[in-house]
């Protein structure tokens, strides 16, 4: 009896793995027509079938074809997918997909374990895995083994990039090099190389796209190395108005602190308090607002949408600096931009011919599309979010600071010194000093002259 | 004047009221100062708790900690106002309600904590909360709860160690006001260790005061130093007054005069022990002595003080710092700086001391306990020197106090020098009461143990020889004179040591037991320098009885010079000279006057010097004088020895002289439990018979039976007989000999040869009958032997096969006589029978080789061998009779394959018995068979081995 129902197993497995993998064929068929005619959003459910059904070879035409199609409408498409499908895929470009899935779940040794497979230098995904497994590194405190792949990732980076005909995807890799180059100064700042580390923020071009984020790292490196006025003159480059789609409250929780280490308490307490009148009672009316949107990403997707095409208003003035932010942020416009090429493809399917395939085809695309604005929408939400939770965390920052503030005056009041001096820390004193940048800085800034400024405020501690 | 007066003052005290209002005003400001922080601090703390939605539970914290700072801040500024307001207004004003605002505060802390610990249980800074709580409840004057909530913040406060300090501190406090001191004292201890702000010294003073009250006088004096020191620094409140005036206090109750501030002078000192004196504080006013002592200059005050610790070491019975102060006070007293009054209570004071001591020291108190004892003799004696020094003219008392002391502990060394000391100047001082005491002293102590050797040497012959010559006959007289004869004899003076001897023996002449101990002192030491002069001198002296000694002791001194006489021969032995050693044992031999026993000693070295001379004839001829001699326990001693001579002997072919020592030292042997009587009975046997003396050797085995030899030893002799009588040819007294040695069955095996060569000797003399049934004798024995496993030699069993082997003879006949013939039919039923006979004749001979005789296993391999190459032969060389050449070749085509087996067989026979003949050393006329390797028609039957010599038993060819 055992024998036969053996016999009949197997011959099931034989026959449904010829059904599958013939469907599957079928599948990668389709996708490979539709994204030789541009239409990859409508390709990415019938690739998700294929790998619903099997797996995926290394440097096989289907692992093109998907390379091709994230090329076009981003990697978050195929990130939704789960783990144990994505896990039976042997090409680099799931694995990468994989790692990152990883990263994001924090299992940093999973990670690089899919990473460390043979992946090829010329790999269209190289580059990036090479960011993915330095950044593992980096958070894992191997500091050294992370700037190793930082640098192999800069150099295969910019060999990707002289190869890459397609500016989409040489964008991409742009962001990817000055992220590599970046990681290294970060990494040297995270082992308290804070010295190195600031040579290699040099490293950096001042017309990358993300050079402006950057220069608050180097605040905080020479805020390490005790250079408050260094520290000052950097944050003050935020100041400018090029950079007035930047938010960071941080920023402001680090000039503070600037200050609070130069003993000029006069100029904590404003900075404080100004943080506060500029904040707070906006703070609470966006994270109200934001509850009532719940996790209904399309209107999420509808804000950020109306931002960008101006269509906002004014009410809420710190909403609209985020979501600028958030409108100039890599990561929003590639996705949005993929978005946009999919809503072409409506076009291009409506013309045609056949109504079954063309049903089928459009009913394909609205899902792909759907998915997208709800990716977007989440990556808005989360964004949003994260500024709120910055903007907490400076209020907690500043009253801390406002406390230390008052315990240093009563130590001083203790220990029959009176309290501070009204003149210390005082603008005015701090214009007599005519080393310094301190100006208004409203149409004063010159291009070249960004992140160089130095402050020359001199320490009150020592009185 | 009056009026400038009056006006100095009221300025002065204008001046000093604005002092201290300005003082208020500035304090009242830093308080307003601290208020408005605090109050910026709330206003944070709140602002911040608001944006946090009182999630966070420190923010609660820190808000009833400024509450609670400022509600003690209010509470200073309530205080100061109510504290300013006149006496009559304050009686009138409400208390409560001046208070107001404070208590507000505190109430508002109080709730903040409450909301904490309702809000977050969890909360990990209980410790910071209680300690607010605890705070609370002490401006509340409830002091009870206070306490429970500062023990719970210790018992949690584990990472906050500053608020860990102040819950301490606080607690501590409230401890020491409640009079609870022990508990304070572990809390500022714990806190002082970590905290140095400038209450320090007002929390350590307190320290002190809690040990002070707790009777550790030592831990508060040196705290309350501490906080002396501590307060001169401007770091800490100065409290140093209050310091120094209590470490006085402390000092003195503790009976510790140092103190802190300018040090006080030795005569001040004085002051204060004489009052502690007066109060009867004992052991204070000592120390305040001593402590003055070192402070003060003048030798009067010191004596003084002294004097003072004389008598206060006396009370407290402190004898060793009283016998210091007493050696100290000496010298004052040689310098003459005492009074008379201090004079006298310092000799009263020594002489007491010295007489309590050696009272004890004589006393049984101390009999058990040693280390006191000698401690307290050695005191003792330390007052006896320090009185001798006082007083001069009773010195030779003391010396003899001490002397006696010193004896009744048993220390004789130094009562010795005591004794000697006390006879000296009591001869001066004309006291003969001492002067014989002392000499009698003296005398005990030199005899006894622990004296050291140089003492001995300096005293023991002075003081006996003084006593001998004033008392030569008195009863102690007799020992002194043995103990000097032994001093002289202990110093190798024998001349002196005689003249003591003869002096006993004058004065004592009937102790002669004595007298032959203090001889036998003298004949040792001469003995032991080998002096036969003066030795023999001293014999001479016994044998004239001039001397009185027990015969036995007579006699062996006679043997002592004796034996003198051989230690000279042995020195020419050791150092070679044989021919004067010979010459010497010679005339010891000849000398009437020998011993036997010296005689015998001399006669068997005499043999043994012979012996190494290589001189065999003078060597056997001392050998049967020793022999006849030495009684058999000497000869068993020495056996080795004559053993090693007639082996010698033998070597040199001197045959009859060997088997001569051989046999008579066996016969002295005889008895004894000799190892060595198997040897020499062997070698005697072995001689006799290789001189074919067969009689001899067989009177040998009657003599030597019941000498306890070994059976087996005696029986092979008795085979070794039976073999030189067949080599002899005596065959009748070989049937003899059989016929004796068949009668033990034990000897069957051994018989089986020699049975076979006898029946063969008497076959050869045509005595058949006598040979008959010896045959059946031999496979009697045989089969006896076999059965009962014993070891038949290799001889016997060549006979047994050789029977055998006769007997497969006859197997081997009939299988040969069978002939092949044809027809057919009945040539391969002749065939058949031929290899059934082949198949016995193969079992038969396979029995034989089990007997085990090489000789018989060669012969039945190639009685096998040939039987099979007959087998084959006749198969192949067979010709069919009538018939054709075809069938004739197809009949010896068959026969050569049928016959091939056989060959192979004959080919394995070979080299078997190839292979047991190496194998089993086997030597049988048959051997050429199956070694030979050339390659010749015909087979060599002997061969000989180069180098080869038969020789019979006696070494002849």
């Amino acid at each position: 009896m055992f024998r036969i129902s053996t016999f009949f197993s197997m011959l099931l497995i034989l026959f449904t793995t010829f059904t599958l993998a013939r469907a599957g064929n079928s599948y990668v068929e389709t996708a490979s027509e539709l994204v030789d005619n541009n239409l990859y959003f409508t390709a990415v459910p019938y690739m998700k079938e294929y790998l619903a059904v099997g797996g995926v070879a290394s440097n096989s035409r289907v692992e093109d074809l998907i390379d091709e199609i994230i090329t076009n409408t981003g990697v978050r498409q195929f990130e939704v997918f789960p783990i144990r499908i994505l896990e039976r895929s042997n090409a680099p470009i799931i694995r990468y997909i994989l790692a990152k899935k990883y990263f994001r779940r924090g299992k940093y040794d999973r990670a690089l374990g899919n990473l460390r497979k043979k992946i090829s230098t010329r790999h269209s995904v190289k580059p990036f895995a090479l960011l993915l497994e330095a950044s593992i590194h980096a958070i894992q405190k191997r500091y050294a083994s992370a700037v190793k792949v930082y640098k192999q990732c800069i150099n295969v980076s910019n060999m990707h990039i002289k190869r890459e005909g397609d500016p989409n995807r040489s964008r991409q890799l742009s962001v990817n090099r000055d992220n590599c180059i970046v990681g290294i100064p970060r990494a040297q700042f995270a082992a308290k190389k804070h010295n190195v580390a600031n040579l290699s923020y040099l490293d950096l071009s001042k017309e990358s796209y993300i050079w402006p984020e950057i220069l608050f790292e180097e605040a905080w490196n020479s805020f390490y190395m005790e250079d408050y006025n260094r520290t000052l003159g950097k944050l003050v480059t935020y100041k400018a108005p090029v950079f007035d789609y930047i938010f960071n409250p941080e920023v402001d929780v680090l000039r503070a602190l600037s200050y609070l280490h130069l003993c000029l308490y006069k100029d904590v307490k404003k900075t404080i308090d100004e943080y506060y009148s500029r904040y707070e009672k906006e703070t609470d009316r966006l994270h109200g607002s934001l509850r009532r949107y719940g996790k209904n990403y399309k209107l999420f997707f509808s804000l950020a949408d109306k931002a960008r095409t101006g269509k906002l208003g004014a009410k809420n003035r710190i909403l609209g600096r985020m979501l600028k932010a958030i409108l100039r942020d890599p990561a929003y416009i590639e996705q949005r931009a993929a978005y946009s090429k999919g809503l072409k493809e409506i076009e291009a399917l409506s013309n045609l011919d056949g109504r079954r395939k063309k049903r089928e085809f459009l009913r394909n695309l609205k899902t792909s599309l759907e998915l997208q604005r709800d990716l977007i929408g989440s990556y808005v939400r989360k964004n949003l979010y994260m500024f709120i939770s910055q903007l907490n965390k400076g209020f907690e920052g500043m009253s801390s600071i406002g406390l230390e503030i008052n315990y240093r005056r009563k130590e001083r009041i203790y220990r029959g010194l009176g309290d501070f001096d009204r003149t210390r820390g005082d603008v005015k004193y701090l214009k007599r000093n005519d080393k310094q940048y301190y100006w208004s800085f409203n149409g004063e800034f010159w291009a070249d002259e960004l992140g160089d400024y130095v402050f020359a405020l001199r320490s009150e501690c020592s009185k | 004047m009056k009026l400038k007066l009056f006006w100095i003052i009221l300025i002065l005290t204008i001046i000093s009221l604005t002092s201290v209002m300005v003082h208020a005003v500035s304090n009242d400001s830093r308080r307003q100062q601290l208020i408005s922080v605090i109050d910026d601090e709330l206003r944070e703390v709140t602002r911040l708790n608001k944006r946090t939605r009182g999630r966070k539970p420190l923010l609660f914290l820190r808000m009833a900690e400024l509450l609670l700072e400022k509600a003690r801040l209010v509470k200073e500024g309530e205080n100061n106002k109510y504290m300013a307001m006149s006496a009559d207004k304050r009686r009138r004003a409400n208390k409560k309600n001046h208070f107001k605002n404070s208590r507000g505060y505190f109430k508002q802390a109080q709730k903040v904590c409450y909301h904490i610990f309702k809000k977050f249980p969890h909360i990990k800074q209980k410790a910071e909360v209680y300690y607010i709580l605890g705070s609370n409840a002490a401006e509340f004057q409830d002091f009870k709860r206070a306490k429970k909530y500062y023990k719970m913040a210790i018992k949690g406060s584990t990472r906050n160690r500053n608020l860990m300090l102040r819950t301490k501190l606080a607690l501590a406090e409230m401890h020491y006001n409640d009079g609870e001191f022990r508990q304070a004292i572990s809390l500022y201890e714990d806190a002082l260790k970590k905290h140095r702000d400038k209450w320090w010294t007002k929390d350590a003073y307190n320290l002190a005061w809690s040990y002070f009250k707790e009777r550790k006088y030592n831990k508060a004096i040196s705290r309350m130093k501490q906080v002396y020191k501590m307060s001169k620094g401007a770091r800490f409140v100065d409290v140093s007054e209050r310091a120094r005036r209590d470490l006085s206090y402390f000092s003195a109750m503790a009976g510790k005069p140092q103190t802190v501030g300018p040090p006080q002078t030795g005569e001040e000192l004085v002051k204060v022990a004489k009052y502690l004196l007066s109060y009867g504080k004992y052991l204070q006013a000592r120390k305040t002595f001593i402590s003055a002592l070192n402070k003060l200059t003048s030798d009067k005050d010191k004596v003084e003080v002294h004097v003072n610790l004389l008598q206060l070491y006396e009370r407290s019975r402190s004898y060793q710092k009283h016998l210091q102060t007493s050696q100290t006070l000496a010298g004052y007293y040689r310098k003459n700086i005492l009074n008379d009054e201090q004079k006298e209570i310092y000799k009263l004071q020594l002489k007491k001391m010295a007489s309590i001591l050696q009272n004890q020291v004589v006393g049984k108190t101390y009999l058990h306990e040693k280390k006191k004892r000698t401690r307290k003799t050695r005191q003792a004696v330390g007052y006896f020197d320090v009185l001798t020094g006082v007083d001069h003219k009773n010195a030779y008392m003391y010396h003899f106090a001490a002397a006696e002391t010193l004896y009744a502990v048993g220390n004789f060394n130094h009562a010795i020098d005591y004794y000697d000391r006390a006879y000296e100047l009591s001869k001066v001082a004309r006291n003969k009461k001492i002067e014989k005491e002392a000499q009698k002293g003296l005398i005990v102590c030199i005899q006894q143990k622990g004296v050291s050797s140089a003492k001995k040497r300096k005293y023991t012959v002075q003081v006996y020889n003084d006593y001998l010559k004033n008392h030569p006959r008195s009863q102690r007289a007799s020992a002194i004179y043995q103990r000097l004869f032994l001093e002289y004899m202990r110093k190798n003076l024998v001349d002196k040591a005689e003249d003591v001897l003869v002096r006993f023996k004058r004065y004592f002449p009937r102790e002669h037991q004595k007298q032959e101990t203090m001889l036998a002192k003298i004949m040792d030491y001469y003995k032991k320098r080998q002096d036969k002069a003066n030795f023999s001198k001293w014999v001479k002296k016994i044998k004239r009885r001039e001397f009185i000694v027990n015969p036995k002791y007579a006699k062996q001194l006679g043997r002592i010079l004796l034996a003198m006489q051989f230690e000279s021969v042995q020195g020419f032995v050791t150092k070679g000279d044989k021919k004067k050693a010979l010459r010497a044992y010679v005339d010891i031999y000849k000398d009437p006057e020998t011993s036997t026993a010296a005689r015998r000693n001399a006669t068997y070295n005499i043999m043994l010097l012979f012996h190494e001379l290589r001189d065999a004839r003078r060597t056997v001829g001392w050998a049967k004088r020793a022999l006849k001699l030495m009684n058999p326990k000497e000869i068993l001693r020495f056996e080795t020895s004559f053993l090693t001579i007639a082996a010698e002997l033998f070597s040199r072919r001197k045959f009859e002289d060997s088997v001569l020592i051989y046999e008579k030292t066996l016969k002295k042997l005889c008895n004894t439990k000799s190892k060595n009587k198997k040897t020499f009975f062997k070698n005697a046997y072995v001689i006799h018979l290789s001189e074919k003396k067969v009689e001899e050797a067989k009177y040998l085995i009657q003599q030597t039976a019941n000498c306890h030899i070994p059976e087996n030893v005696v029986n092979e002799a008795r085979l070794e007989i039976l073999k030189s009588l067949k080599e002899l040819g005596r065959w009748n007294s070989v049937e003899n000999q059989i016929a004796k040695l068949e009668k033990k069955r034990r000897m069957w095996p051994e018989l089986i040869g020699p049975i076979y060569h006898l029946k063969n000797a008497l076959e050869r003399n045509g005595k058949f009958d006598l040979a008959r049934g010896m045959k059946s004798k031999i496979m009697r024995f045989y089969k006896y032997s076999r059965k009962r496993k014993m070891k038949i030699p290799l001889s016997g069993l060549d006979v047994v096969a050789h029977y055998k082997v006769q007997e497969l003879g006859v197997v081997v006949q009939e299988f040969n006589k069978l002939k092949l013939a044809f027809p057919e039919k009945n040539y391969n039923s002749l065939l058949k029978k031929k290899f059934a006979k082949l198949d016995r004749l193969t079992a038969k001979a396979l029995e034989i080789l089990s007997v085990g005789s090489g000789k018989g296993l060669v012969r039945v391999y190639k009685v096998l061998i040939e039987s099979y190459e007959s087998i084959v032969r006749e198969m192949r060389e067979f010709t069919p009779p009538g018939k054709g050449p075809e069938y004739t070749k197809s009949f010896r085509k068959s026969m050569i394959q049928i016959s091939l087996p056989i060959l192979k067989k004959v080919g394995e026979f070979k080299s078997e018995a190839k292979r047991q003949i190496s194998g089993n050393n086997i030597l049988s006329n048959e051997n050429y068979l199956f070694m030979s390797s050339a390659k010749l028609p015909i087979k060599i039957e002997y061969q000989y081995s180069p180098g080869a010599v038969l020789m019979d038993r006696g070494g002849r060819r």
